[in-house]
């Protein structure tokens, strides 16, 4: 078991991958940069052929920004009261998904985005590194 | 099925709204969990962080190391959101601004009274607040 400074239990890359896939939650925090500044906003995402997948409005300035961005990604499930879970990151490259196939899968596969009625477009974020987490009792999740 | 499934499922439905900066600061003092976004050497990383709103801004814990580093005097965003499965309701508050670490001792003192959860031994912690420059948040509903 690896162990960070903070006396945090590190994921392995396999751990980490297990609880993106295991549907614990579909809510990520995409952050990004927009314009050299940091930007972060909730998706609903899924995981798709080893890459998370989310959809974007269309003319959404998240549709803009994703265009071959590098991005990070991260997923928590947190217990309010007993304050243990896990935290997870991937870093990689945001690309659109025009593949009329991959769309149809993922239409299938994704919950619905937070933006209602508009005409809907497919991101997905290729791993390129992944880290996580365990938040034990005591220990509480913060910066580092 | 968790909230956030909840969540995403009633927004085909439902209508996104823009919420005032009253409202935002309302939802940010009633939660404690947030994630903050900040660059690390040229890298966006994203990490959850325990915070409280403190007369207005986000103020939150880190320890010392590079994170703070590129935390300090540095621009960032911080989200929080939240799902209401009964209700099908859910909101997301998004605070831009600089970030700067609580340094003066009075400043410290009320900071360290506002966090008390328990930290590591031996760990030092540091003191981080928000300066926010624009704040901002939408509800479906």
């Amino acid at each position: 078991m690896t162990v960070d400074r903070n006396g945090l239990q590190m994921l392995s890359s396999r751990e980490c991958l297990a609880h993106l896939s295991a549907g614990e939650t579909t809510v990520g925090r995409l952050g990004m940069l927009a314009a050299g500044r940091p930007l972060i906003l909730p998706v609903n995402f899924a995981v798709h052929d080893a890459a998370l997948a989310f959809r974007v409005g269309d003319g959404t300035m998240l549709h803009e920004a994703v265009q071959r961005a590098d991005v990070a990604f991260e997923v928590d499930v947190i217990d309010p009261t007993w304050r243990t879970g896990w935290s997870v990151v991937v870093h990689g490259t945001a690309a659109e998904v025009l593949d009329p196939v991959e769309i149809d899968e993922l239409r299938d596969l994704l919950p619905r985005s937070w933006a209602a009625g508009t005409k809907e477009h497919f991101v997905k974020v290729t791993i390129a590194r992944v880290s996580g987490r365990r938040i034990a009792r005591g220990a509480e999740p913060a910066a580092r | 099925m968790s909230a956030a499934t909840v969540l995403g499922a009633s927004a085909p439905t439902g209508l996104l709204q823009s919420l005032s900066v009253d409202d935002c600061l309302r939802l940010l003092a009633s939660q404690y969990l947030g994630r903050v976004a900040f660059l690390r050497d040229g890298v966006i990383e994203v990490r959850p962080v325990n915070y409280v709103l403190d007369r207005g801004s986000v103020v939150f814990r880190t320890d010392h190391g590079s994170a703070l580093d590129a935390i300090v005097g540095s621009a960032v965003a911080f989200e929080v959101d939240q799902a209401v499965p009964s209700s099908h309701d859910g909101w997301s508050v998004v605070v831009h601004g600089k970030a700067e670490e609580i340094w003066q001792p009075e400043e410290l003192d009320h900071a360290r009274n506002l966090l008390l959860r328990p930290w590591a031994p031996g760990e030092r912690s540091h003191y981080v607040r928000i300066l926010s420059s624009a704040i901002s948040g939408r509800r479906i509903t």
